[in-house]
This record gives structure tokens, C-alpha cells and sequence, in this order.
């Protein structure tokens, strides 16, 4: 007797070969069991000769023509382009990703251009006191008396005239008789003195 | 990888590559053909194409999930291939579907179609239709996409698709039988 046959402690002894089969004896009987479930109950329903048989295969082929539908359209694609084509997309996602991007671009200069340039010209058509706005003249001299207050310049007294523009006849109507005698001995002192400092220097 | 998983990964940037290669490996047949049977010619669907999947990459993280990720990409390649049809019919200073028609007179020349008379016949009567009965027609007659799925890529009711398919259906019909 095989010692597999036979338990050790409880003494119980199986018939021969009985472990041997067992899993092939299952088995089968599984198979048995499921074909007996898988028949239909008494239903009076049949099916054609062979149906079962080529089901599997007629299956496929309808499968794969439903799966070949793009050929209804005629349509084909290059040799091998599906194989090709996962590369391109990446290599080309890798290319895009570093392109450098302006901080601005010219998209938002317009926007701001724009949007300055509506400001301003809506503050000169919008603003009824127009009258009131400085002239181009006025802040020339304005500008120019800011200029003279805040830098030291070397300016002569003509070229300061030829700025006012002060005509001829204008000039005839200056009395030079208004003048009192003590300015005009001032003035000279002054001018002497720097006079003097310099042919010293001389 | 299902498409909850699928969109989860995209979402993540770490594993977003892996999963845009799964998603390519997916998507990138159907999409092809929903293309070519807009733009006709293959190179410019190869463009619209990869157009197409470079927006999906670039803005996987707009993605709301409120339909499906496949709606979502088949709105996108929609889109873009009617940007680029009505693009080149500008530029020829043509209407869409004249651009289409001249195409698909060519059609018999190129390498990339292997059609019959019939199916060439068929591509004309189709490129004949309104833009968006095209769409409908090609869904629906050679992609067998639902009406519910066809709604969410197409932004219209099912009502609205169903007329627009029993209308395109009868003009391909009158073409078909007078050509």
C-alpha cells in the first residue's frame, strides 16, 4: 500500500491510486455539471444545424468588419504612419513647450496702447473747458523760467532778448530816462569789479 | 487604464507623459478618421491631427470632466478641422464646400484612397451638405456614434442631430439618384 493512501495518526486508509486521479475525476465532473446548467429547460426553442459550431468564427468576421468601417469611406492612411506618428506628437510637444514666451506681448502693447490712447484723446474731447487747458506757449515759457530758476547758465543778456522776441519799435518805448543815476553807477561798480578780477588774473 | 484613471493621470504632472502615451496609443486611430472624413486629404488631417493632440496636452488641466474625455477630444479635432477647412476655402476665396468638391475631384489621383465609384459618389454627395449635417452624417453613418455621445461633442440636442441626419440622409439620396 502506497503511504500517501494511508494517514499516520488516524489509521484511515483511501482505496488505491485514489489521490492519483482525484483532480482529473473533479474535472471532469465540473465539466459535466456545467454543460447540464448551460442547456436550456424544456423550451421548445431550437437553433439550425451547426449554429453553435461557427458562431465563434462568424463572430470575428463581423467584428472585424465593424472594426474596418473607415474603408466604407475609401480613405487610407500611409504605410506605417500610426506606427511614426506618437513620436512626432511628443518630439513636437517637446519642441513647443520650450519656446520662450515674451513677457509682454505685442497683443498686450496694442491693448495698453490702445487703451492709453483712448484716455487721452477722451480727455481732450471730453473735457468741456478746453479754453482753460495751457497753450503750447505758456508752457514754453513756463518751462523755460523752471529752467532758468533751477540751473546755472551761462545766458547773455542778447540771446535772452532774441527769446522774447521784443521788436524794434518795442524797444523805442523803453525810456532809458526812468533810469536814476545811483542804479546805473551801481550797476558799473559791479560790472567793474569782475572786470577787474579778471585782468587781474591776467 | 480606464478613463477615469486615464484623465487622473493626465491631470498629474508626473505621470502625465506616460499617460499621454496611452492616450495617443487610444485615440490616435479614430481621430485620424474622424478627421480625414472632414479635411479629406491626408497630409492635412496628419496636421490637424497632431494640432489636434498638442491642444489636448496643453490644456488636459481645462479638462472639467463634465463629459466624457472622448467627447472632449472628439469636440477639439471637430473644431479644429473645420477651422482648417474654412480656412483654406478663405484663402481660395471659395465657399467649405467647393474647397471639398475640388479635393475629391482629385481624389481618384491620390494614393491615399482606394474607394470604388460608389464610395467616391458617396464622398461628393456628402461634401454637397451644410457643414454640420457632414458632421452628423459621417458620425452617425460611418462611426455609428450615438446620439446622446454625438450631443456632448457637437454642443447640440439630440433632436436638432436626429433632424439633421434624416435631412442629410435624404439630400445624399436625391444626389446619389440624379448624378
Amino acid at each position: 500500500m502506497n503511504k500517501n493512501n494511508k494517514h499516520i495518526k488516524t489509521g484511515f486508509t483511501t482505496t488505491d491510486n485514489y489521490f492519483n486521479n482525484f483532480e482529473e475525476k473533479l474535472l471532469n465532473k465540473l465539466s459535466i455539471e456545467k454543460n447540464e446548467s448551460a442547456l436550456p429547460l424544456e423550451t421548445g426553442f431550437a437553433t439550425p444545424d451547426s449554429y453553435f459550431v461557427n458562431f465563434e468564427e462568424k463572430l470575428s468576421h463581423k467584428i472585424s468588419i465593424e472594426e474596418n468601417t473607415q474603408k466604407q469611406t475609401g480613405f487610407v492612411a500611409p504605410e506605417n504612419y500610426f506606427d511614426n506618428l506618437d513620436n512626432e506628437i511628443l518630439n513636437k510637444i517637446t519642441t513647443t513647450e520650450t519656446k520662450i514666451i515674451k513677457l509682454f506681448s505685442k497683443k498686450q502693447f496694442l491693448y495698453v496702447a490702445s487703451i492709453a490712447a483712448i484716455l487721452v484723446l477722451s480727455l481732450f474731447i471730453l473735457n468741456p473747458s478746453n479754453s482753460n487747458l495751457p497753450t503750447f506757449d505758456d508752457i514754453e515759457y513756463v518751462a523755460f523760467e523752471e529752467y532758468l530758476n533751477t540751473e546755472d547758465l551761462d545766458i547773455s543778456a542778447l540771446e535772452l532778448a532774441d527769446l522774447y522776441e521784443i521788436e524794434t519799435n518795442e524797444l523805442d518805448n523803453i525810456s532809458f530816462l526812468n533810469i536814476e543815476d545811483e542804479s546805473i553807477l551801481e550797476y558799473l561798480s559791479e560790472e567793474t569789479t569782475s572786470d577787474d578780477y579778471y585782468d587781474s588774473e591776467l | 487604464m480606464t478613463e477615469q484613471e486615464l484623465v487622473t493621470s493626465l491631470k498629474n504632472p508626473s505621470s502625465l507623459n506616460n499617460a499621454f502615451k496611452e492616450l495617443l496609443k487610444q485615440y490616435k486611430e479614430r481621430l485620424y478618421w474622424h478627421i480625414r472624413k472632414i479635411v479629406i486629404d491626408h497630409d492635412d488631417t496628419d496636421d490637424v491631427l497632431q494640432n489636434t493632440f498638442i491642444k489636448v496636452y496643453k490644456n488636459i488641466s481645462k479638462f472639467k470632466e463634465d463629459s466624457k474625455l472622448y467627447s472632449w477630444m472628439y469636440r477639439i479635432a471637430t473644431n479644429e478641422a473645420i477651422t482648417f477647412i474654412n480656412q483654406r476655402a478663405k484663402k481660395n476665396n471659395s465657399a467649405t464646400e467647393e474647397v471639398q468638391q475640388t479635393i475629391l475631384n482629385n481624389l481618384t489621383a491620390d494614393d491615399h484612397f482606394d474607394g470604388d465609384e460608389a464610395q467616391l459618389k458617396l464622398q461628393k454627395a456628402i461634401a454637397t451638405l451644410p457643414q454640420k449635417q457632414q458632421l452628423v452624417f459621417n458620425m452617425k453613418y460611418f462611426d455609428a456614434i450615438k446620439y446622446r455621445e454625438m450631443s456632448e461633442i457637437l454642443e447640440t440636442s439630440e433632436g436638432a442631430l436626429k433632424a439633421s441626419y434624416h435631412i442629410a440622409t435624404k439630400k445624399i439620396e436625391e444626389y446619389i439618384l440624379n448624378n
